[in-house]
């Protein structure tokens, strides 16, 4: 081997021994002397380079435990943080509650115009208040884990349907348009929780209209292909859209919005007010749903806040409504339908189409004019409101022509425009806007030749004999508020301010329905139901409904397994109630039995 | 140019080359190991009346291209031409905390036009050398090159001493100043350690005293890295130096070696400044990385005429403590790319010269440097 062929520092080491060697020779001695120099730092940067891996990875070990012990102390922290929360939100409802609810009963006494100015500033700061509260509430439940989703029948088109009355009285002080359209295919029973999927709904309802001057909202619900494609599996994907015409989100501001805490600009929050946790409940709900909330926005051009979730089919044929509608009056019609606003326009021609009629759409009154000169169209539908030229005046015009005399008019106007004043205008029927579906199908069977069908009455049971309800609650205030609020509504009612109590009545009085409180002292609301339920009376029949403070999983089950018919959540909403009655009465008097679910206490 | 290596064995000093009449700077590297040092260094002073004559103890001496102990090396360099001249500066401080205000002081005694460089020698233990710096830069501003190196005192850190023109003393700043256009200053600096572990935040240090990183007693760190080491402490510590740079500037970083421990409050004393605030990093040597470093100082300076030119090698005594036997390669690994210019030189307790990355002159440990300067032919 050529001492140029070896390691560069090696040949400098055999230069330096050849060099002090007084021979100029390298001898054994001292080139083994290098060979054990060599062996010794070899062995040297070994220890080393191991001890140093060795310490290294020790301490990433100690960080990451660190980490992780350090991310569980704040888990555990943000926890507690929450159900404290919870826990103390729920405490302040209580007696918010009784401020509200008696705010109200005094509202419907005799009182001066001072008297009633400051109550209504006391109800509306209140409702604020509660609002806020209700928020805090959720959003530290779902991040307690302790927000329990229900799995019942229900139907979205009613949900929608709610969702627009929500919001029916707020839209009358605004220059927004609200309309909204579903998607036939999804007009049957769903399973899922439409209470939680009505506040997403609202949420962005709320939202949008929070952030949108003039223009307009809508909400669109549209049946969506499977992920599962072609597999019969019982799910419908689809998605509510909820889309406006306001200010929009920038793209950066898009990731921010859907946190706690954060609305996109702390200024937003002075400027719109709100606590800018709805859309932050909205995504854990959704999560929590196995949906999923997205958004499409352009800054200064508007957004759509799109909810994609599947849903399951229910075994359930009350809660299919469109098949109940009749159409048959509608096939083959021609309409015409005039609106400024493109997403009117659209939920119009679909809905429409829906009903197998034939459809038109013109964004005013010169291009509806243009057309209807040259066809001819069974029904006009025209919007109120529009630049240039207003519904009422296209009217005007249209009636002016022979051919059109006969023609039915319909005029869609917002809710709060006075009836009497355009009652010559020449319309055949006015819709207030937002159209809600039955309404619209209703006056198009009835100005197109039959009679809408009554899906369902809407109105309060037409019994004749007043509803006597026993109120089994010991919270005093609760008591009062029931107790008045009840009466109100025209019901008799009895207080029973513990189980005992409640079961010594029911073997006593004849009721019709009872609200029973959970927790109570002596005897709590799941025995007191077991004993009532045990009654040779016929008020072991009757239906009970929960009135509880705990969404926790599996409360709703305690109770309907205790032989409760239904379960609601403190605190109580007086609409909620009225509904939750006036459910549980028809059903009592249509079926005169109870459900099954109550009948098996009785086994 | 004309230089002249000057070597002493331990009996006398001998003169490479003929007697030149009066060098215009005599440079002397003795180690303390020598029977008399300082009379030894008064000797150059009387063979050299009329020239700059500075000297300073050692932790080793480079002559040539190799390394020595227990000896003396240095060069004697005197200009050609009319363009270069060199000018000492010198005072002797007590107190460490001085240096800054010596920086300054000794900085406008040498300050003017066509100062082209600035080449320091000081003493190892007494004076801040990162204080100096600043003091220097503070009156010649960052744009003159400022080198040399802290005596040493072989690796025993007990006392070390500068002569300036006057008998050798400890706690003595020696600053040449070399002027005109006719001269040209160059420098290399580079180290060749490794980083190794995580990068921690300095939380407590004070001066050239660590005493935490990220709020753990520095000195239980050490330990852990060290090992078996850790029962050779400080000594051993010398073969860890740490890696410090400050955050927002981690391109200009510095190494510091470990020169003493104190077991009470767990702290560790540097050769250096160490800043709170500041990133910092074990370092693990090698003796082939530390090698081929040197070669890379030297690769740093651009060709310089041989005949015309002197190198100045003042490298670390951690250096030599890691290479051991070897240590004599990395003084070959920089003549080699050097060529023919003549080097001398010394193993220091801190290199002063500009930064391989930023260029900013700056107190080194664990590096080897190298001034060189050239005169115009």
């Amino acid at each position: 081997m050529n001492t140029s062929d070896l390691h560069p520092l090696l040949q400098k080491q055999l230069k330096r021994v050849v060099k002090q060697s007084p021979n100029g020779k390298a001898s054994t001695a001292e080139l083994l002397k290098l060979i054990n120099q060599r062996y010794i730092d070899i062995d040297l940067a070994q220890t080393r380079l191991e001890r140093s891996i060795t310490v290294t990875s020790d301490e990433f070990g100690q960080l990451y435990s660190e980490a992780k012990q350090g991310k569980k102390d704040a888990d555990d922290a943000n926890f507690s943080k929450s159900l404290f929360l919870a826990n103390m939100s729920h405490e302040i409802r209580t007696p918010l509650n009784g401020v509200l609810g008696f705010t109200s009963l005094l509202l419907s006494t005799k009182l001066t115009e001072e008297q009633r100015e400051y109550l209504n500033i006391v109800e509306t700061s209140g409702k604020n208040l509660l609002f806020l509260l209700n928020d805090i509430l959720d959003l530290s439940k779902i991040e307690a884990g302790s927000i329990a989703l229900e799995h019942i029948s229900f139907n979205v088109q009613r949900v929608v349907e709610a969702c627009v009355d929500v919001f029916r009285g707020q839209l009358a002080d605004h220059k927004v348009d609200m309309n909204s359209y579903i998607d036939p295919k999804l007009a049957r029973a769903y399973m899922g929780d439409p209470e939680r999927l009505t506040q997403i709904i609202t949420n962005f309802v709320s939202n949008a209209l929070k952030f949108t001057t003039e223009g307009s909202v809508g909400i669109e619900v549209l049946a969506m292909p499977s992920k599962n494609s072609g597999k019969d599996n019982g799910l419908q994907a689809l998605q509510i859209r909820v889309s406006d015409t306001g200010i929009g989100i920038s793209a950066e501001k898009q990731e921010l919005i859907f946190e706690s805490f954060s609305q996109a600009d702390l200024s937003t929050t002075r400027e719109y007010g709100g606590t800018g946790l709805g859309l932050a409940i909205s995504k854990h709900l959704a999560t929590m749903m196995g949906g999923e909330i997205s958004l499409e926005s352009t800054a200064g051009e508007g957004s759509t806040f799109i909810l994609t979730l599947e849903l399951e089919e229910a075994n359930d044929s009350q809660g299919n409504i469109l098949s109940s509608y009749n159409t048959a009056a509608l096939t083959g019609k021609r309409a015409i339908i005039v609106d400024d606003t493109a997403i009117n326009r659209r939920y119009f021609e679909a809905q429409l189409r829906d009903y197998g009629m034939i459809c038109h759409a013109a964004d005013g009154c010169d291009s509806a004019l243009e057309y209807l000169e040259n066809n001819e169209v069974d029904i006009i539908i025209t919007d109120h409101l529009m630049p240039q030229k207003d519904g009422v005046e296209l009217i005007k015009t249209i009636r002016s022509q022979e051919k059109f005399i006969d023609v039915p008019i319909i005029l869609s106007s917002s809710a709060g425009m006075a009836r009497s004043q355009y009652e010559n205008a020449g319309y055949d029927a006015l819709v207030a806007k937002p159209v809600v579906q039955k309404t619209l199908l209703d006056t198009l069977n009835r100005l197109l030749g039959e009679q809408g069908h009554d899906y369902q009455d809407d109105k309060a049971s037409s019994r004749n004999n007043v509803l006597r309800i026993l109120i089994a609650e010991d919270n005093y205030v609760n008591q009062q508020l029931l107790e008045r609020s009840l009466t109100e509504l025209g019901y008799v009612t009895n207080i029973a301010a513990d189980g005992e109590e409640a079961v010594k009545a029911a073997k006593t009085l004849h009721y019709d329905m009872i609200l029973m409180d959970i927790q109570m002292p002596i005897m709590g609301g799941i025995e007191a139901t077991q004993a009532i339920r045990a009654l040779d009376t016929p008020n072991a029949r009757i239906p009970i409904i929960a009135l509880t403070g705990d969404a926790k999983t599996g409360a709703r089950e305690t109770c309907l397994a205790a032989g409760m018919s239904d379960y609601m959540l403190k605190p109580i909403n007086l609409t909620i109630l009225k509904d939750m009655i006036e459910k549980w009465d028809k059903t009592a008097s249509s079926q005169e039995s109870l459900p099954d679910v109550c009948m098996s206490a009785f086994i | 140019m004309r230089t002249n290596l000057l070597r002493h064995d331990g009996k006398r000093w001998k003169l490479k080359g003929a007697k030149p009449s009066a060098p215009d700077v005599v440079l002397a590297f003795l180690s303390p190991s020598l029977p008399n040092m300082a009379g030894e260094f008064d000797t150059l002073r009387a063979i050299f009346p009329d020239s700059i004559v500075v000297g300073c103890s050692t932790s080793g001496e480079i002559y040539e291209d190799d390394v020595r102990e227990q000896t003396g090396s240095g060069i004697a360099i005197s200009f050609d031409g009319d363009n270069a001249s060199a000018k000492l500066a010198s005072a002797v401080q007590t107190n460490a905390t001085d240096s800054f205000q010596t920086g300054m002081s000794l900085a406008k005694e040498l300050k003017n036009d066509d100062l082209v460089g600035i080449f320091i020698i000081s003493d190892g233990l007494k004076v801040n050398g990162s204080q100096l710096i600043l003091g220097l830069q503070g009156v010649l501003g960052p744009n003159i090159p400022i080198n040399g190196g802290l005596a040493g005192d072989n690796a025993d850190f007990g006392e070390t001493f500068v002569g300036a023109n006057n008998t050798m003393t400890s706690g003595q700043v020696a600053i040449i100043g070399f002027y005109g256009n006719g001269l040209k200053m160059h420098s290399g600096s580079f180290a060749g350690w490794n980083d190794f572990g995580h990068v921690r935040t300095i939380t407590r240090a004070k001066d050239n005293v660590l005493y935490e990183l990220n709020e753990q007693p520095a000195l239980d760190i050490y330990k852990k890295y060290l090992g078996e080491e850790a029962k050779d402490l400080p000594g051993s510590a010398l073969l860890y130096p740490l890696n410090i740079y400050h955050p927002d500037e981690p391109d200009h970083d510095l190494i510091r070696s470990v020169i003493g421990v104190n077991e009470d409050d767990k702290s560790l004393i540097f050769a250096g400044d160490i800043p709170e605030g500041y990133s910092a990093r074990l370092m693990v040597g090698s003796p082939d990385n530390l090698i081929a470093g040197a070669g890379k100082a030297a690769q740093a300076i651009s060709a310089c005429d041989p005949q015309n030119s002197v190198a100045l090698l003042v490298s670390c005594i951690g250096r030599f403590l890691v290479l051991g036997q070897r240590t004599y390669e990395e003084i070959e690994e920089v003549s080699e790319v050097l060529g023919a210019i003549p080097q001398a030189g010394f193993y220091s307790y801190g290199e002063i010269s500009s930064h391989y990355k930023t260029g900013r002159c700056d107190l080194h440990n664990q590096t080897m440097t190298i001034t060189i300067l050239e005169e115009a032919a």
